[in-house]
């Protein structure tokens, strides 16, 4: 890694009486595209709203690029985007409204908000349909939208929380080609959760199992493989755990 | 380069677009009670006609005298009221005829009448419908009854006493009262409308205002909750306040937008009813009529209420804010505003049926002082009776209430309880179970 763009350090969290996180750390480097995998409450969510600021920690450290997301909250939000697994629209706004609400609030210049609302409606594909209200997208419409206006404001560091959540192969692909073109023109960083391990194998250059609260591995791919001694990430990850998947569902 | 908009305003215009175009605040709040006062208008306008064509109608009356030969008295009054008279019949039959008014009178009633002594005599009527204006139809004839007796003796009275009039004698004495309130005198007209202002117009104005603004407040944080934007919304590079500023701001716009239906709503109520008394009254004698009454409020009032109705207005939206944020979707959040707005209201309705809160103890005002609602309608009222302590007084509570909730607001919507679904009830809830 050349440059640091995210370092986590022992960060915990609890709900009530349920300890959400125990003590997650890892760093992701400028241009890197790292994926968060684990099974369903294993604390994927909740490290990503913490990164993006929408949780506190109750312990551990957090710099983006170097700066503390809890003292410069709006300047970090502003080298930042997030996009939320279960995120919405609004309703009566039409997808080009949206974008431009986004862009003015991002864009320092009319003129930039401009080129990011023609950025975002590019990677969106919606084409006319921006016009059109946003009730009447399709699930699939809707998340190409949001992960547009999550690309669009051009973030040194996009935090996208199962990206392609929800979507048949087609959108799925069509998703991953905007992730990876978007990191390889402005070399930006991207933190991802996945439950798909395809997705995560196509995207990311280094991946962390996260298992109960816990960090359980860090590496590429390749080395994750070879660590765990599986073919795929799939595999790789069920042996990482130590168990069996029945025990995992109950 | 060109300069960029202020990102409050980008939110704010975000937050009018959202709302404006959600059916129940653009029907509830908007377009709401224009329509619904103009149906009841219309409603009210032709009752109104009906109530007027009702007590228009005259009564159709007989006189059954009963012991021997009617009387020229007994003849007088049956030619006044256009009425015939019958003897030896059953009142059953005179019903049946089609009278619905039968006076009972006897020979004592002329006996009684010519000797000076007072006569008592028995009306029988027969409403044709259970409504104010058919069941006063008797008082009118009773009245013409006395009127037409009084005109007799009114009579004998020239005839052997001419210096007496029978105005005197029916009422020797007029009393004309006027009310000493706050140093000054007024007469019973000048308080009615006081009265009218304090238990009507006041707590009309601050339910119009304040119960729609908590609605709306409430159901700002619902549409997101229930979009799922909320999330999307908290990362944005701009403070938590700047968001809640935003909301505050355009519900505020949508709550006097709101005030300003609900007013001309109520203005053309009243003259639809207005119009409907005028035409149907037109129709029954040829002249124009109108309804005969305004609700006014003096200036300074009006002033002091337009300053306590924004500070309630800004504290009714707060505590919206605070109920909606609690509630997992529109519904939710609706149900708990009006549930709010409902107890809220409860001093408003006491007004309504003419408490005065100011006389209440002191216990239950320490109590009323942490209600809105009640502390702008203890300011109003102050205002008209001119106790301006009392009006002071009340706008620093409202102040204090204002900085309380919204730094409540505040926290609430710092608080990562909105994200993460465990509300302030659901947590209260968890801990009692927990502590069983």
């Amino acid at each position: 890694m050349t440059e640091t763009a995210l370092i986590v350090e022992n960060l915990w969290k609890s709900y009530d009486q349920v300890t959400a996180l125990k003590g997650v750390s890892f760093e992701i480097g400028k241009g890197e595209i790292f994926g968060l995998i684990g099974p369903n409450g294993a604390g994927k969510t909740t490290t990503l709203r913490i990164i993006a600021g929408i949780l506190h920690p109750d312990k551990g450290v957090i710099r983006i690029y170097g700066k503390d997301p809890k003292r410069d909250e709006v300047e970090v939000k502003r080298i930042i985007s997030y996009l939320p697994e279960d995120a919405g629209v609004y309703r009566f706004l039409k997808g080009i409204e949206f974008l431009h609400f986004l862009a003015e609030i991002y864009a320092e210049t009319s003129e930039e908000a401009e080129k990011m609302v023609e950025y975002g409606s590019r990677i969106s594909g919606l084409g006319e349909r921006l016009w059109d209200p946003m009730k009447s997208y399709s699930k699939g419409m809707k998340r190409r939208l949001l992960l547009a206006s999550t690309l669009m404001t051009r973030p040194k560091l996009a935090i996208l929380d199962e990206p392609t959540s929800g979507l048949d192969v087609y959108h799925s692909v069509l998703m991953r080609k905007a992730i990876k073109n978007y990191v390889k023109e402005t070399g930006a960083s991207v933190l991802l959760s996945s439950h798909n391990m395809l997705e995560v194998e196509y995207l990311c250059d280094r991946v962390a199992f996260i298992d109960k609260g816990q960090i359980i591995a860090i590496g590429t791919p390749e080395e994750l493989k070879q660590q765990f001694n599986a073919s795929n990430l799939e595999e790789a990850f069920i042996n990482a755990v130590g168990g069996e998947v029945e025990e995992h569902v109950a | 380069m060109s300069r960029k908009k202020s990102k409050l305003k980008i939110l704010i215009v975000k937050e009018l677009k959202e709302l404006i175009k959600e059916r129940i605040v653009l029907f509830g709040l908007l377009l709401g009670p224009l329509i619904m006062y103009a149906v009841m208008g219309g409603l009210a306008g032709a009752a109104a006609g009906k109530v007027v064509e009702q007590a228009a109608k005259p009564p159709k009356v007989a006189i059954l005298f009963e012991g021997g030969e009617p009387g020229n008295i007994t003849k007088a009054l049956a030619q006044a009221l256009n009425a015939t008279i019958y003897t030896g019949i059953s009142v059953e039959d005179l019903l049946n005829k089609g009278y619905n008014s039968i006076l009972l009178l006897n020979n004592s009633f002329e006996e009684n009448i010519t000797k000076g002594i007072p006569a008592s005599i028995t009306l029988i009527y027969k409403p044709e419908s259970i409504g104010f204006v058919e069941l006063s139809k008797p008082q009118g004839i009773a009245g013409a009854v006395s009127s037409i007796v009084l005109q007799v003796v009114a009579d004998y009275l020239k005839q052997y006493m001419p210096d007496i009039s029978a105005g005197f004698l029916s009422n020797p004495v007029r009393t004309n009262i006027e009310y000493y309130y706050k140093g000054e005198l007024l007469t019973a007209n000048q308080l009615q409308g006081l009265v009218m202002g304090v238990s009507l117009a006041i707590p009309l104005a601050v339910l119009m205002t304040a119960v729609s603004a908590t609605q709306v407040a409430a159901i700002s944080f619902g549409l997101e909750k229930e979009a799922k934007t909320l999330e999307k919304l908290f990362t944005l590079p701009v403070s938590r306040r700047s968001l809640l500023v935003s909301k505050l701001a355009a519900v505020t716009v949508l709550a006097i937008g709101g005030v300003l239906s609900y007013m001309a709503g109520l203005y053309i109520y009243l003259k639809m009813v207005e119009r409907g008394f005028a035409v149907a009254a037109a129709e029954q004698t040829g002249e124009e009529a109108t309804l005969g009454f305004t609700i006014t409020l003096p200036t300074s009032a009006i002033i002091v209420l337009g300053i306590g109705l924004a500070l309630t207005l800004y504290v009714s939206i707060v505590i919206g804010f605070i109920v909606g944020s609690q509630a997992s979707d529109v519904r939710g959040s609706q149900l708990a505003a009006s549930y709010i707005s409902f107890a809220l209201a409860i001093p408003l309705f006491m007004m309504f049926f003419g408490v005065d809160l100011a006389q209440l103890s002191t216990g239950v005002k320490i109590l009323l002082a942490l209600d809105p609602y009640a502390v702008l309608s203890m300011i109003a009222t102050s205002s008209i009776t001119g106790d301006h302590q009392m009006v002071l007084t009340g706008f620093g509570i409202l102040v204090a209430q204002g900085i309380f909730w919204t730094l409540i607001a505040t926290r609430l919507l710092s608080s990562e309880a909105l994200i993460t679904g465990h509300p302030l009830i659901m947590r209260l809830k968890k801990r009692m179970t927990r502590s069983r």
